[in-house]
């Protein structure tokens, strides 16, 4: 760890200690020990069904899973995309799939297309498909071995700037952030978002994100440490950080705790949970009751 | 773009369920400054806000082959504070100290350890039947618990340990979602071991899993304090889809019949 690092978490580590808890903050403490529908507006950007994926088979990847635990924790909206469209599994069946769960859900769920950088020459006519017929973003993941900025990428990331529509991409550290920040150089009406800030090499999250006005950063990470979000705000405000679970992956209410716990102000935590997102995906920001 | 999602009911809010953490450390890391150790204060304050009841405790000093000084700060900083028990450290090859295992067992047991704690990646020696077969079966005959950080191990000699011993019970605490097809293993064939929640054992729907597969009676609350928060451990237990009797049992009353056994 450099030495600016370890300043760095030696602030946090001070000002965990000395925070004390809004009485917001006491509340929904409360209600997370309780079980209960936690009453703040919160739009989560990154799920994830599973079906089909052998990870799907030991946890509950299906989208009434994912809806079921959405409902319990009081989530207003999410964003998902399919797990076997973006890992290489099977692009078409996977995200037809996600497309038969966004008709049933009716509104409930905002889909991402899983972007399949090697699914040959019919990519461009099929994304375009899909954004055609309720998908409404782009999800983009780099064990493809196609870096983001790569110019493969140029005619689906074409289409999502001309639809001004998000694209959240899988990102773990700072060689997949450059690259897509060279993304959202090349594609300014594009909203980005690096996925799993922390992971590794946070000053590139912290730095991509506070320079570039459509790069954004999300929350999800199943380690995330007691600090992290506090760093990143101290760093660079609340207003590029948008809370992602990675549900079904991972536990939505354990990662949503992260955002609650987290030291920081009612307002930044507001904007963090759903207010930032709100402005991203055009949802009025109206808690579940 | 879509309207706002609107839950058909809210869920019935559940009566305050009691937490009982198996996964606490207290004391300085060695990247971090004196000041900046987390202090049994510190603790309290955070078991409060997350409604956290009691927790299991130990130190990084016994993670960094130093039990005897571990233990003294442990018993000397939870002593006011009865809802603190402390996991202490042991001499796994008697490098400094040649009481028979027994013996230093019983007198953990005196001092009222809640378990021990061993680390054997970060202090050189092997998670193996054969290299301290002596603790463990004294372990195994006062009933104290053994807790361990999964990357301390590997999965097969886990499972050599706990068939070699299976009246030793094990809390493997820090279990990571990727692992847990290995987990399922061990569990199946080794009802001598528990696993601990969050952190990293964080894989969606993962505690009804285990609850499907096994029962609820070997999962346990575990929070990861201070590297991380207690409020995300205590929110996956407490939105799990399971029956409240079976929630309390992972929140607290799991622990509880452990610490009930040690005699």
């Amino acid at each position: 760890m450099s030495q600016a690092a370890t300043q760095s978490h030696a602030q946090t580590h001070a000002h965990t200690h000395a925070h004390v808890a809004t009485p917001r903050q006491k509340e929904l403490l409360g209600r997370l020990a309780q079980g209960r529908v936690l009453g703040e507006f919160i739009f989560d950007v990154h799920t994830h069904t599973c079906d089909g994926w052998s990870m799907g088979s030991l946890y509950d990847g299906s989208s009434e899973g994912l809806q079921r635990e959405m409902q319990m924790l009081g989530f207003s909206g999410m964003a998902c995309s399919a797990v076997c469209a973006i890992s290489g599994v099977d692009f078409e069946r996977a995200n037809d799939s996600l497309l038969r769960d966004i008709r049933k859900a009716g509104n409930r769920i905002t889909a991402y297309v899983g972007i399949d950088i090697r699914h040959g020459k019919t990519l461009v006519g099929d994304v375009e498909n899909y954004l055609k017929n309720g998908f409404s973003g782009g999800k983009l993941y780099t064990r493809w071995g196609v870096p983001y900025d790569d110019a493969r990428y140029d005619p689906v990331l074409e289409m999502l700037n001309a639809r001004k529509m998000p694209c959240l991409a899988h990102c773990w550290g700072g060689g997949d952030v450059k690259t897509l920040a060279g993304a959202a150089r090349k594609f300014p009406h594009v909203n980005f978002i690096a996925a799993h800030t922390g992971s590794a090499d946070l000053d590139v999250y912290v730095e991509n994100a506070r320079t570039l006005d459509n790069l954004y950063i999300d929350t999800a990470y199943s380690r995330g440490p007691r600090g992290l979000i506090e760093e990143v705000v101290r760093r660079m405000g609340s207003t590029k950080l948008l809370f992602g679970s990675d549900a079904a992956l991972f536990s939505a209410a354990q990662q949503v705790g992260r955002v609650i716990a987290a030291r920081i102000s009612d307002e930044d935590r507001r904007n963090i949970l759903g207010l930032n997102a709100a402005r991203l995906f055009g949802v009025k920001p109206t808690p579940a009751v | 773009m879509p309207a706002p999602f609107r839950p058909p009911e809210s869920k019935p809010p559940e009566p305050d369920m009691e937490f009982f953490d198996a996964d606490v450390i207290i004391g300085r890391t060695i990247d971090q400054e004196e000041d900046e150790a987390p202090t049994v204060a510190d603790l309290l304050r955070e078991m409060d806000l997350a409604r956290v009841g009691k927790a299991l405790v130990t130190n990084h000093k016994i993670a960094l082959s130093t039990p005897e000084w571990g233990n003294e700060d442990l018993l000397r900083d939870l002593a006011a504070s009865p809802r603190l028990r402390p996991i202490m450290g042991v001499y796994v090859v008697n490098e400094r100290d040649d009481t028979p295992a027994a013996k230093r067992v019983d007198d953990l047991v005196k001092q009222g350890a809640a378990g021990v704690q061993l680390w054997p990646q970060a202090c050189g020696f092997d998670f193996a039947a054969w290299q301290c077969p002596d603790l463990f079966n004294a372990m195994a005959d006062r009933g104290l618990p053994l807790f361990m950080h999964a990357d301390q191990t590997n999965y097969g000699n886990l499972h050599a340990v706990l068939q070699a011993f299976p009246r030793l019970k094990v809390v493997l605490q820090r279990v990571l979602y990727g692992d847990t097809r290995r987990v399922l293993a061990v569990m199946r064939s080794c009802p001598n071991l528990h696993i601990c929640t969050s952190p990293g054992n964080v894989g969606g729907s993962v505690i009804e899993q285990l609850d499907r597969y096994f029962g609820s009676e070997r999962t346990i609350f575990g929070s990861g304090l201070f590297k991380y928060d207690a409020a995300p451990a205590v929110a996956q237990v407490a939105y799990t889809q399971l029956p409240e009797p079976k929630r309390a049992l992972i929140a607290s009353g799991n622990l509880n019949r452990l610490m009930e056994g040690i005699r």
